[in-house]
């Protein structure tokens, strides 16, 4: 499976030809609404979508990916993760459209923010729409805070509030770094995040 | 290989006009001619002799309606003739007290529905709803003791015009959609209940609705309040007959769950497979109260219905618990609001469809939580059955979530019948029928549970009846 690190200022329609893993990454907000039109028109074609992002205060992004499956045994997985800090504000929606012939499709889509800040904006819209019987599609968001818990262990350990919010921000976001196939994207993400390699 | 056969015939409804498409001859006192223009309107206010701010608030309803077009999403509605329907159809002239008074040609309606015995046997108080006007009615005398008002909502506009003025039209105004305003305008019908403060009814109180007309709208207005601390459970059922026509049923519901009140609402609703069903229903829940909705939707040829909850109130909680069933011809577009409006609000949303011979159903749901929502608990659940290769599922919800302490979870899976549980059942000696049968029960089996024990068995009943009818 090949990687592609994607460049998110201008919207992209990609017919999948071959079995490949899309990253996106940023740790800024984006200037204008993105989309991430993926299409599946050649049977047996694998793929995953991956959206790391850390929101830095106030600012934005908007961010749409849909995945279409036309034909028989393609899959799609996608995975988002966002850190949301003060005031920030994370519009998502991921689309999963299985049409007709499209059989034997596997199409799945995560999607979960921490929120690490107050007076954050959060809207989450993920669509599934399902023409046949002979599926697996499934979807799921969750936003939560950081969790009080985690928290409460990392300071009786001695780590202060500072590092130990962002221990369990790297945490958080590595989950879906160690998923890139490509060592030189890794390298490129964990640079545009602002994050440590282990 | 029987693989096509045994599908084709799980259908729960497929005896719906032997079992319930009886036509009895139609008899009316009053029946406004087809169409709908400001005359009608008038004539139907004048009919029930209204105070004079109700026909106002109709006039504006429809000034509202004829502005606004059709919803641009969703199913398709374009089939529907406004002016090829009946809006006002009066059975007979008052709700009759006693089962004696009731006409002879109703009360084998009734019968068929099998109301009087449910009613001696479980019901606490029976509004049945025959066309547009309640036929008949009758509280039993503790209801009355504790006062509980449970009334036909035009007697109850009758008798208490000030809690109208108060509560009417307030959490559902006409403006709210194109059919919120259509219901304003004609409204005729429907339950007025009042529960007073402390109130616990022990058991559900019930309206059966029906239509019977062909071409008849049903536009049944049902206005709902429960006071601090009460508990009540009210379960509303519809079955109507089959007609070669498409009929229309825009129904606005308006629930008021005060402080630490609790309140369950359960519908199922059955209409033949000509029907529109576009429904209106909120509930506003204040501190530390409960509102429940439970909605099974088996029929109608189109559904749109999105129960809501606005949560004001501090630890308020609103929940949602829906079956969607969808056959041939059928959409069933359903799903539920949470909105967040007050700290340590939580709410719940379940929803199980399933999708066969070509149907389709989609779940649209919406989750908002303000910024004065600290604290806020949602989850959110769907799934969707699709048992053959011609049906369809949707699934659309939306979170818009403006404060960082909540916690917010929405889960949607889409599947076809496992067949390794398939294997496994005939292994053990079921019959593909009866395997489907039970799978399919155990799907919807935690919102079947839920409901009252007449529902849940007749529910059951159904489904496992008509697919062991494929067995040859």
């Amino acid at each position: 499976m090949k990687t592609i690190l994607l460049d998110i200022k201008k919207n992209q329609k990609i017919s999948v030809a071959e079995d490949t893993q899309f990253v996106l990454a940023d740790s800024r907000g984006f200037e204008e609404e993105f989309t991430l039109n993926l299409v599946f028109q050649k049977p047996g074609v694998a793929s995953e979508v991956l959206g790391i992002f850390n929101l830095p205060a106030a600012e934005k992004i908007h961010l749409t990916t849909s995945s279409n499956h036309l034909v028989p045994g393609t899959s799609c997985h996608t995975y988002i993760k966002a850190v949301l800090n003060e005031k920030s504000d994370f519009d998502y929606r991921g689309e999963i459209f299985i049409g007709k012939k499209a059989r034997q499709t596997t199409a799945y889509l995560h999607d979960h923010v921490l929120v690490a800040g107050d007076n954050i904006k959060r809207n989450s819209q993920p669509i599934l729409q399902i023409e046949t019987n002979d599926v697996q599609a499934s979807h799921g968001s969750t936003t939560g805070r950081i969790d009080r818990n985690e928290l409460y262990y990392l300071e009786s350990r001695g780590l202060e509030k500072n590092k130990a919010e962002e221990t369990i921000i790297q945490g958080f976001l590595i989950d879906l770094i160690k998923k890139i196939k490509d060592e030189n994207v890794k390298r490129s993400v964990l640079d545009k995040l602002g994050l440590k390699n282990e | 290989m029987p693989e096509k056969t045994f599908r084709k015939n799980i259908d729960i409804r497929k005896n719906y006009s032997e079992k319930f498409g009886f036509n009895m001859p139609e008899e009316f006192l009053l029946k406004i001619e087809k169409g709908l223009n400001e005359e009608t309107v008038k004539r139907i206010s004048k009919a029930k002799n209204e105070p004079a701010w109700m026909l106002e608030f109709r006039l504006k309803a429809f000034g509202f309606f004829k502005e606004k077009s059709l919803p641009s999403w969703g199913p398709d509605l374009s089939k529907i003739d406004f002016d090829d329907i009946y809006y006002y159809l009066k059975p007979v002239d008052e709700a009759k007290k006693t089962w004696d008074e009731v006409p002879e040609s109703i009360k084998n309606t009734f019968e068929k529905l099998g109301v009087p015995q449910a009613e001696k046997e479980f019901l606490a108080g029976v509004k049945a709803q025959y066309d547009s006007e309640v036929a008949y009615s009758s509280l039993t005398k503790e209801l009355e003791n504790e006062g509980i008002v449970f009334l036909s909502t035009d007697e109850g506009l009758r008798k208490y015009p000030e809690i109208f003025e108060e509560y009417f039209g307030k959490l559902v105004p006409f403006s709210d959609n194109k059919f919120a305003a259509l219901n304003s305008a004609v409204w005729s019908g429907g339950s007025f209940v009042y529960i007073p403060k402390g109130a616990q009814v022990k058991r559900p109180l019930q309206a059966y609705f029906r239509i019977n007309a062909e071409k008849m709208g049903q536009f049944e207005r049902t206005l709902i309040i429960a006071d601090e601390g009460s508990f009540t459970q009210y379960v509303e059922g519809c079955t109507a007959p089959v007609y070669s026509t498409d009929a229309l049923h825009a129904a606005v519901v308006e629930v008021f769950v005060k402080k630490g009140a609790r309140f369950r609402y359960t519908t199922i609703q059955n209409w033949s497979n000509d029907v529109y069903n576009l429904v209106t229903k909120k509930a506003k829940v204040e501190e530390n109260a409960v509102m429940e909705w439970v909605d099974g939707n088996l029929g109608s040829k189109t559904t749109m219905k999105y129960p809501s909850c606005y949560l004001v109130g501090k630890g308020s909680r609103g929940e949602m618990l829906s079956i969607a069933y969808a056959s041939e011809n059928q959409h069933q577009d359903t799903g539920a609001k949470m909105i967040h409006l007050a700290p340590d609000t939580s709410s719940k949303i379940i929803s199980k469809s399933i999708s066969l011979k070509g149907g389709r159903s989609s779940y649209r749901g919406r989750v908002e939580v303000s910024s004065e929502a600290k604290n806020a608990k949602c989850r959110v659940e769907c799934d969707a059955l699709i048992l053959d290769e011609d049906s369809a599922s949707d699934t659309f919800p939306l979170m818009k979530i403006n404060e960082g302490s909540a916690e917010i979870e929405h889960e949607a899976t889409v599947s076809k019948i496992n067949e390794e549980k398939l294997f496994y059942l005939t292994s053990r000696g079921l019959t593909e029928d009866e395997a489907m049968s039970l799978i399919v029960s155990g799907f919807i089996e935690p919102i079947v549970k839920e409901l009252p024990m007449e529902y849940a068995i007749e529910l059951n009943r159904l489904i496992e009846l008509e697919m062991e009818g494929s067995v040859g």
